[in-house]
């Protein structure tokens, strides 16, 4: 079994199949990094990059991102009801 | 970026299923920008075109749509991964372009190579960097990180269960620390 094929990586919650050595991670650190939660001054030795790069994915949207496209934004407006 | 307390989102799909402009907006200015996000690390010309048909499909099934603001973020990653993959398949006589992020331009737009890595990473050269990185993995910390979804989820979205959800994200967690440094280890080499 391999973690890809959708099913459970053998060992599952014996901790096998995760990272182990230097760049090991506990779930709970894993979770927190994911959530923005980990300042890259906090982050584990090797992390504090990957908790800046979460940051700025997580950041606010830009304007190009916000403002609507030629298609996309009226392909969201559902056709509006012609009031009587 | 979260919508609105569930009460108060239920009146904003409401709304929105009436096509009232300020809730299409409203779910508009918290979906878009993760969805382009989402989109930017899976598609090379088509994200735009992919958003697009991503929102035709959500319109179409906004009325049957029932739950809270969290359950509707899973929903529509779930329909925009659909059409995601069938934008794929359909182009499936076009080079295969999934995780491949050769053409996103510098990270910064900074000459110096070294400098724009020790300074700062954008939100354009985080995304090239997770299309450097397995695309399960790239995937799984995607729907985590940009759409803001639990681990549970994001299994139900690609039909993993939640232990491989878990280990795809720390292999791609540990992955993107080994990129960054590496990254950085040549820029330092490329400054002296």
């Amino acid at each position: 079994m391999t973690a890809t094929d959708g099913r459970f990586p053998k060992g599952w919650g014996s901790g096998e199949g995760r990272v182990t050595g230097p760049l090991a991670l506990d779930d709970d650190t894993a979770e927190r990094i994911l959530h923005g939660a980990v300042a890259p001054d906090d982050a584990p030795p090797g992390y504090s990059r990957v908790s800046e790069m979460v940051a700025v994915l997580q950041a606010a949207p830009t304007a190009a991102e916000i403002a609507p496209s030629r298609y996309a934004f009226s392909a969201a407006a559902p056709r509006p009801r012609r009031s009587r | 970026m979260a919508l609105r307390e569930p009460s108060t989102f239920a009146d904003t799909l409401d709304a929105a299923r009436r096509g009232d402009e300020w809730a299409i907006s409203l779910l508009w200015t918290d979906l878009n920008p993760r969805l382009l996000r989402y989109l930017r690390v899976r598609h090379r010309d088509s994200v735009d075109d992919v958003a697009s048909e991503t929102w035709v499909r959500v319109n179409r099934s906004l009325s049957r749509f029932e739950g809270t603001d969290v359950e509707f973020r899973a929903w529509f990653f779930t329909v925009a991964r659909s059409a995601s993959i069938d934008w794929h398949r359909g182009a499936a006589r076009r080079p295969n372009v999934v995780g491949n992020l050769d053409f996103v331009p510098d990270c910064t737009g900074d000459d110096d190579p070294a400098e724009a890595w020790i300074d700062t990473i954008d939100a354009k050269g985080a995304l090239a960097l997770l299309g450097r990185i397995p695309s399960a993995q790239s995937e799984v910390i995607l729907l985590r990180v940009v759409a803001g979804l639990d681990a549970e989820r994001v299994g139900q979205i690609i039909g993993k269960p939640v232990g491989t959800v878990r280990v795809l994200q720390h292999r791609g967690l540990r992955r993107l620390a080994q990129l960054l440094a590496s990254e950085r280890a040549e820029a330092s080499d490329m400054a002296r």
